[in-house]
């Protein structure tokens, strides 16, 4: 059965048909949830895309927390299904409450755009199940608010519980611990801030985000294994 | 953050700069503890991220100018 993938667009986000094409091409099929939807329909997994939701207005993904479709998508996550937050999108997920944390502004005060080497820490998360743990991937970012930190507690938390999925190996951004990515505690809500489907065809640089995406895919046809 | 363009013009004791966000907000209150509670409410909802942000309310009463 072939997976369905719903991706989020608020206005403001463009990253979305990069993230279509790149799960197409994968073999899935995926579909566009507007930010009004009061549902994600017969999705098997959800991603929120990066870019500037709602214009970044206020904090980037403050008022996009709000969009009604964030209600159906938390609904989803709480039920085991499997979202994945990139870029904006990871920000997205932190001020909706679903990932601890916030991602504030990059050390250095500069808007970041550039191809990054990421360990992968745990395959305990459904963006990282097919990924080798200790393996080094290379893909691009793109943001300026992309400095990962929360506090003690939660760091210890993150820790413990094998919830850092991917650090990066020279910080770019000032993140907290190198965290370039986090997971919730039942591993089915992720964030990250690197860009896996601009890293998903030797034509962009690097295909070293397919393990990624097809990690997704395959906890997306396994809904039980996720929950 | 360095500041760099203020001692170019000759400043040169100052070493921080920041810039904070200001929201001004008109209410209507029956008194100054409701609008601080409400206001207050509304910075951990939406107007402020208390993981990476810090805010202080400050309340100023607005006097409806009566004309006879």
């Amino acid at each position: 059965m072939t997976v369905t993938v719903g991706v989020v667009l608020f206005p403001g986000t463009n990253c979305e048909l990069d993230v279509v094409r790149a799960m197409e091409q994968l073999g899935a099929s995926a579909t566009l949830l507007w930010h009004g939807d009061a549902s994600v329909g017969a999705c098997d997994a959800v991603v929120v895309p990066g870019g500037f939701a709602h214009g970044d207005y206020l904090r980037t993904g403050a008022i996009a927390r709000f969009s009604p479709v964030m209600r159906a998508v938390s609904a989803f996550a709480a039920d085991g299904g499997p979202v994945v937050g990139i870029c904006n999108g990871f920000q997205v997920l932190t001020e909706a409450g679903l990932l601890p944390g916030a991602l504030q502004k990059n050390a250095g005060l500069r808007f970041l755009c550039q191809t990054v080497e990421l360990r992968v820490e745990t395959s305990r998360s459904v963006l990282t199940g097919l990924a080798v743990p200790g393996s080094v991937l290379r893909v691009p970012i793109n943001h300026f608010e992309g400095n990962y930190v929360c506090d003690a507690e939660v760091l210890r938390r993150l820790r413990d519980d094998d919830r850092v999925i991917v650090r990066y190996v020279d910080n770019p951004n000032g993140s907290l611990d190198d965290i370039a990515g986090i997971a919730n505690e039942a591993g089915n809500v992720v964030g990250l801030m690197p860009h896996p489907e601009r890293a998903s065809d030797p034509l962009l640089g690097s295909d070293d985000g397919i393990v990624l995406l097809q990690s997704l895919l395959a906890a997306a046809g396994q809904p039980a294994l996720t929950g | 953050m360095r500041a760099c363009a203020l001692p170019a013009l000759g400043y040169d004791n100052v070493s921080e700069v920041s810039i904070a966000k200001t929201i001004r907000l008109a209410l209507d209150a029956d008194s100054e503890a409701a609008a601080r509670a409400q206001v207050d409410e509304m910075c951990h909802q939406l107007l402020a991220n208390p993981v990476i942000e810090r805010y202080t309310v400050e309340l100023a009463e607005a006097v409806a100018e009566v004309h006879s």
